[in-house]
């Protein structure tokens, strides 16, 4: 398959899961160009798989260069709204967004890729490959990644709703 | 007896295991109801964590031109200070270069060997100025064993150049004299009746062609007739497979009629769309309002064909096609109907129609929504397999109601907790796909460049 029609299929997939794995969509962008700039270099037989591989481990390298605080505050000022929206709702689904966020970085770096993969449409065979797992192993992967971030997700939700209600408290 | 683990829960969930295995998981949870409550936890999971992660959504992504990467590749390989990538690394290209040289004339050797043996060498060739009135002589009669598409033809005759074709029909014809097995008489002598047509208008000065029957207004009917006579018995396949043979057969055999020699040389893809359009013509498609983004309805600018293998029909003859009634959102702006085949790599049954409705919404975005019956079954498995109770007619609802035995209700249960759970997935394109099945056999897609929020919505108002 030629690497271009490659670029206009999945350039949009390989950004939203770099974006969900980094929460920076301006270096989301910058990655997903590299992963396709080495793609050209060394033409792989399965692109699709190669360059979320090579993705994965741009943001890897990335992730371990920079600090968890400064990424969030990247997140905050960064993340733009498409519509505008009255306030107290945008501030609502910016809140959900970090708890969802949160959950996700509470998943071990196998799990939350496994389940990033799942989400753009890889195959078990394929995140088998991309992540170098066996293809049995892939199920487990996936059912601890989900299980885990919905507990994490139950339990911040609860933290948020409790922190809001000694507010109003106070407030009151 | 031992419980099903997570992994094999989330692989059936998915879709993701062996047939072998979903039979094993399936006849496990329909005893085990505490592998059965686990099963309906992992489906939760699983839809939960598809609905989170469709709030991490990017803002609009701007992707820079393909030749702007091309640029920077370029420069990074002149930065590096080496031979550009594109050149082959002395020895190794050499070595491979010679290998590559080594296995052409090795498998040209045995090629020929192979064809020598078979044919009598290259006496054939020349002769083959003499094979055109034979070639010519033989093309009516091939018309009418020519059957299916003819892109089955294109795959088995990759050649291009006429001199190469000719070699590949001598062999083909010589095939078909030492073949023994009358069958596959006939299949060579089909790709070889396909490749002589080629020939033919490959060559338009060929003296032959003056001698050729002129193809009659039946030949078209005649040979999807041939082709259902074929078919396995009409009564054991069901009505929608029938009428979609006729339908691609109707289409390969109108093609074939009114192809002139230049079309000839077009890629068999081109010529199905081209039959697809003109049949479609004979069919009213169904054309809603003009849409909101100014252009044309999504049903015009596609024209008729869409993906490949889906026409625009009228609701009632969608209805039909799918048979029972269709699924559809009231509150949204129809733009057209489209019926085609069954996709499974989209967890479709390959062997029903699927029925796409494509809709407009207030801000100009369009949605569609695909829906195939499956009807409904004791037996429920991934990807649209569960078949089997016979449909409800055009008109009537499928009842499941209270008024079943108790034994029937438990079955309904069963089959509503191994009901595969509703799925939010992300296609390539970026366009959102949710899909889930009813209680009453529907396969249901709702696709569109929406929020995962808003597709549950619109899929809680399909009715």
């Amino acid at each position: 398959m030629d690497l271009s029609q490659v670029y206009r299929q999945h350039y949009r997939s390989l950004v939203r899961y770099l974006y969900r794995r980094t929460g920076d969509q301006g270096r989301a962008e910058d990655l997903a160009q590299e992963a396709f700039v080495r793609a050209i270099e060394h033409c792989p037989s399965q692109p699709r798989a190669w360059l979320f591989q090579v993705a994965t481990n741009l943001a890897r390298d990335e992730g371990r260069r920079q600090s968890t605080h400064r990424r969030h505050l990247t997140l905050i000022r960064s993340q733009a709204s498409p519509a505008p929206t009255p306030p107290d709702i945008a501030l609502e689904r910016r809140e959900k967004v970090l708890r969802v966020r949160a959950a996700l970085a509470e998943l071990s770096p196998r799990d939350r890729d496994g389940l990033l993969l799942w989400e753009e449409g890889f195959s078990y065979e394929e995140i088998a490959r991309v992540l170098d797992l066996s293809l049995g192993s892939v199920g487990t992967t996936l059912s601890r990644a989900r299980s885990r971030m919905a507990e994490a997700y139950k339990r911040l939700d609860a933290t948020a709703i409790e922190v809001a209600g000694s507010k109003t408290d106070a407030a009151s | 007896m031992p419980h099903l683990d997570e992994g094999s829960l989330h692989a059936y969930l998915d879709g993701s295991c062996s047939d072998g295995e979903r039979r094993r998981i399936e006849q496990h949870v329909s005893g085990c109801g505490r592998c059965r409550r686990r099963l309906d936890d992992a489906g939760t999971q699983s839809r939960q964590a598809s609905a989170l992660l469709a709030e991490l959504e990017p803002g609009p992504i701007h992707a820079p031109p393909w030749q702007q990467l091309e640029q920077r590749a370029a420069a990074r390989r002149r930065d590096a200070g080496g031979r550009p990538r594109t050149e082959p690394l002395w020895p190794i290209s050499f070595l491979a270069w010679a290998a590559s040289l080594l296995l052409a004339f090795g498998l040209g050797w045995l090629a020929n060997f192979g064809w020598m043996a078979s044919t009598g060498g290259f006496a054939a060739t020349a002769a083959l100025p003499e094979e055109v009135p034979r070639q010519a002589a033989g093309r009516a009669k091939a018309q009418e064993k020519r059957v299916g598409t003819l892109s089955e033809a294109e795959e088995l005759l990759p050649a291009t150049e006429p001199a190469l074709q000719a070699g590949a029909h001598r062999r083909l014809l010589s095939r078909d004299e030492a073949a023994s097995n009358e069958a596959e008489k006939k299949e060579t002598g089909k790709t070889a009746a396909v490749l002589a047509d080629r020939l033919d208008a490959a060559r338009p000065a060929a003296p032959a062609a003056a001698s050729q029957p002129a193809p009659t207004e039946n030949d078209a009917d005649r040979q999807a007739q041939k082709s259902e006579e074929r078919a396995p018995a009409a009564a054991d396949r069901p009505k929608s497979q029938l009428v979609q043979e006729r339908f691609f057969n109707k289409v390969a055999g109108s093609t074939a009629q009114k192809r002139p020699a230049a079309a000839a040389e077009q890629p068999a893809r081109e010529l199905q769309v081209a039959g697809q359009t003109e049949l479609a013509a004979e069919v009213p498609a169904f054309r809603g309002r003009r849409s909101r983004s100014g252009g044309l309805a999504a049903a015009d600018r596609r024209g008729v064909t869409g993906a490949l293998g889906f026409v625009g029909v009228q609701p009632e003859a969608a209805e039909a096609w799918l048979g029972a009634p269709l699924r559809q959102l009231s509150e949204l702006t129809l733009l057209g109907v489209e019926v085609g085949p069954g996709n499974p790599l989209e967890g479709e049954a390959s062997g029903r129609p699927v029925v796409r409705l494509l809709y407009e919404d207030a801000a100009g975005q369009q949605v569609t929504l695909v829906q195939q019956y499956l009807g409904v079954s004791a037996e429920v498995g991934v990807g649209g397999l569960s078949l089997g109770a016979p449909r409800a007619a055009a008109g009537e609802r499928p009842q499941v109601g209270a008024a079943e035995p108790r034994e029937a209700r438990a079955d309904q249960k069963t089959r509503d907790n191994l009901r595969p759970p509703p799925a939010l997935t992300v296609a390539p394109s970026g366009m959102r796909v949710y899909r889930w099945r009813d209680a009453e056999g529907y396969l249901l897609s709702l696709v569109g460049p929406l929020s995962g929020d808003s597709l549950r919505s619109l899929a809680d108002r399909v009715k």
